[in-house]
């Protein structure tokens, strides 16, 4: 029984506690986000299990949203696209010494969000499966494929057309090797397959996400915040006793409840979930507001309550299509599922409801929200440490990390040459590709084998 | 303590440590490597192996080469003793096809391992009945078949299947026999061509009429399908050895024969698909020559003397 509860609970609670930790330094750090945060700690789960990547990633996405408003509403800077709501009401209400309230209430309202959510998601989960246990054929996942497959060439990005060529140029990188179906070897004339038979195993994720993901990342967060420093007219401060702060989240739980709902209903929409729950939440809740005469100019709390209750809302709806169908709703979720996929181990209805995965990721993700609050809150006080950080120094020590980690992956697989040329042969495309959205080549380079597999299937069963 | 007591008692610390590793030293190693998807039978039979093995005292790992190539490029390099399941339509797809040869030689055969029915299924759901007659009535009625197949099956294997029943039949091809497990059960396709495994028998929803040696009260191919000319096959899987020296093959060839005769497990999941195992197949007289006359059964005439002659060899032409 001890050991069983040191491997299995303690192993859990270790990969919750990482990812907490984790989490919490991706909202820190402004252009890092959860994507760059995941390979950060890839090579620390290359032998966890699958649960235990789950509920790594589940602390990553939830805490991240925690500090990214701390640093929205203090520092006026969005972690994430998520945060624009944070950035100009918790500002303003920083601005106007209501700061420690606006993030007590967000935080709590995110907790509130991940319970409405989790009631959802337990409520409809029979129901869902069912469904797919029945109809998730070839149809259905060609359909699915090709909606996130658009989704992120016209929903991101700088336009459609660049979108596409990003995202070939990441499915074409994905395609070399050979592949199960339909069975061929890709541009087996062209790249030297027999001088390089590794070739035929495909090109490792690590070296390719790092030159044509993060680097090109880097670069952009680099000349979007070289000059900026982490500085406010004041020091972040709070007096207020843990009653006061609970009294003036209860005074907007209308809008927490709002906030809950919008963001459970918007969170299956791919790659953009978080994003449109945050700001459609927040466009609503404003509106509301306005009409009501309860709207403030110089800092709204009921606006951001529920903006950043939407987006944590969000989260476990959002998991659902990777826990049940193996399709990734953001791009974190896609090196998830590429880390689950390297593990040798599988995702999918079956063995979600066969190991009761969402029920126990239901459990962990609320207490996850608690610890959030728990174990961050008191560290908030601290915020103002981060003015002694250089953000230049954060983000070049990052990729430098990322570079040592391309070179121990490479090496765990006996192939740390392989890994380093490739990285150093992308490195120039990653340059080149600094001002498109290479999250884009990111999600073709993972998902093109699913995509094909679903497109060929669908193919030969209606027109073959 | 003296000194000489404490002399003493380093020297026993020493010999108890010395015995620890020289036991850990000999703990023998059999790795399964699965050059297949990692969800489908191939996988699940090398967990139940890796159980067994380790049951056994044995130090074993699966470890997923995923594909021909991969796995070819394990067996040149690996230093444990390990071993893999190999069909003969597999090397023959993976040579014809992808130009990528699994080197099946004297050296590297250990023992077969399965000889496992091939099984055609209709989903109950579609109300066709039990009848055999009514379903191939049904089968005849169509204009176009689809039926659901793993990878690693020829491209032409039901090319003259279609004359029998006047129309088309189409092969869908997934990755990995779970996945055209699924994709049926979804309605994706007709029929389903599969091993027939506890999986096929036990679900609720397919009903597989026919397989190739008749097994469970099935109708056999042969009465069913007379015109098909890939009736008769098998799915005849073998131990493929690598990374082994003369010693270490004799003893992976005993273990996995008494694992199989042995493993309450293995013996469930082979026993109820009615799939004769290693020692049955001895008993035969099946081995190496037979794998490779399985191989030109698979090919249906289309890979000539030379060619079997080089891949015999380990080389592709």
């Amino acid at each position: 029984m001890d050991s069983f509860f040191n491997a299995i609970v303690m192993g859990d609670l270790t990969h919750v506690v990482l990812g907490i930790a984790a989490g919490f330094l991706s909202g820190l750090i402004p252009g890092v986000g959860n994507t760059t945060m995941m390979f950060l700690f890839y090579p620390l789960l290359m032998d966890s299990s699958l649960f235990q990547m789950l509920v790594f990633y589940l602390g990553v996405s939830s805490v991240s949203q925690f500090s990214g408003s701390v640093i929205a509403t203090v520092f006026g800077i969005p972690g994430e696209s998520s945060s624009l709501p944070a950035v100009r009401e918790g500002k303003r209400l920083f601005e106007r010494g209501m700061g420690n309230f606006a993030i007590s209430s967000a935080a709590m309202g995110s907790v509130f969000g991940s319970l409405v959510s989790t009631v959802i998601v337990l409520t409809i989960l029979p129901f869902v499966a069912a469904g797919i246990m029945k109809f998730y054929g070839a149809t259905m996942q060609f359909i699915l494929m090709w909606t996130v497959t658009l989704s992120v060439c016209f929903l991101l990005g700088n336009g459609w057309r660049q979108n596409l060529m990003v995202f070939a140029i990441g499915a074409l990188l994905g395609m070399v090797g050979e592949h199960g179906n339909p069975d061929f070897i890709f541009a087996q004339f062209v790249l030297p397959y027999s001088q390089f038979p590794v070739l035929y195993e495909g090109l490792p994720l690590f070296p390719v996400v790092v030159s044509l993901f993060v680097f090109p990342t880097l670069l952009q967060t680099w000349s979007t915040f070289k000059d900026f420093r982490y500085e406010t007219t004041q020091d972040y401060k709070d007096n207020a006793t843990i009653g006061q702060h609970l009294r003036e989240w209860w005074k907007h739980r209308w809008a927490t409840l709002r906030g809950s709902a919008f963001g459970a209903m918007v969170g299956l929409m791919p790659y953009v979930s978080a994003t449109v729950a945050s700001n459609t939440s927040y466009t609503i809740e404003k509106k509301r507001r306005m009409k009501n005469g309860t709207y403030r100019e110089d800092g709204d709390m009921g606006s951001l309550v529920s903006a950043e209750t939407a987006n944590n809302s969000c989260i476990l709806v959002q998991l659902m299509p990777l826990l049940l169908l193996g399709v990734p709703m953001v791009s974190s979720e896609a090196v998830l599922l590429s880390l689950i996929d390297s593990n040798s181990l599988v995702l999918n209805w079956k063995v979600t409801l066969e190991q009761g995965l969402f029920t126990k990721l239901a459990l962990w993700f609320i207490l996850i929200n608690l610890a959030a609050i728990i174990l961050c809150w008191p560290m908030v006080k601290h915020v103002n440490l981060l003015k002694k950080f250089d953000m230049n120094t954060m983000m070049w020590g990052t990729a430098v990390v990322l570079v040592l980690l391309v070179i121990y992956t490479g090496s765990q697989q006996n192939a740390t040459w392989y890994y380093s040329i490739v990285m150093v042969m992308l490195l120039p495309l990653g340059y080149l590709l600094r001002k498109t959205e290479t999250l884009i080549l990111l999600i073709a380079f993972i998902l093109q084998d699913k995509l094909m597999h679903a497109t060929v299937v669908f193919y030969n069963i209606n027109f073959g | 303590m003296t000194l000489i007591q404490r002399l003493g008692a380093i020297m026993i610390a020493l010999t108890i440590s010395a015995m620890a590793t020289s036991a850990y030293a000999e703990k023998k190693v059999l790795d399964i490597l699965v050059p297949y998807s990692n969800s489908g039978n191939n996988w699940k039979q090398a967990q139940m192996f890796k159980e067994a093995l380790q049951s056994k005292g044995y130090d074993s790992e699966v470890v997923h080469t995923a594909n021909c190539f991969a796995n070819n490029r394990s067996v040149e390099e690996i230093s444990r003793p390990s071993f893999y399941f190999l069909g003969s339509a597999d090397l023959l797809v993976n040579a014809r096809d992808k130009e990528c040869i699994q080197k099946v030689t004297k050296k590297t055969y250990l023992v077969p391992h399965i000889y496992r029915s091939n099984a055609v299924c209709v989903r109950r759901s579609d109300n066709v009945g039990d009848n055999t007659k009514a379903i191939l009535a049904w089968i005849a009625s169509k204009d176009r078949v689809t039926i659901a197949t793993s990878n690693g099956l020829p491209t032409d294997i039901f090319d003259d299947l279609g004359e029998q029943f006047g129309n088309t039949i189409k092969k869908v091809q997934y990755k990995g026999s779970s996945k055209a497990f699924a994709g049926f059960n979804a309605g994706d396709t007709d029929l389903i061509y599969s091993g027939y495994t506890n999986r096929e028998i036990n679900a609720p929803n397919l009903h597989c009429f026919a397989t190739t040696d008749g097994v469970n009260g099935t109708a056999k191919f042969s009465e069913v399908f007379p015109g098909w000319k890939l009736s008769k096959l098998v799915f005849f899987n073998h131990f493929i050895s690598a990374g082994m020296n003369k010693k270490q093959k004799k003893d992976a060839r005993n273990i996995l024969i008494e694992v199989m005769a042995s493993d309450p497990k293995l013996s469930a999941y082979y026993g109820n698909a009615f799939i004769p195992t290693t020692a049955e197949l001895e008993k035969r007289g099946l081995g190496f020559d037979d794998f490779w006359a399985d191989v030109v059964a698979w090919s249906n005439g289309t890979v000539d003397d030379k060619t079997l002659k080089a891949w015999k060899k380990g080389k592709l032409k």
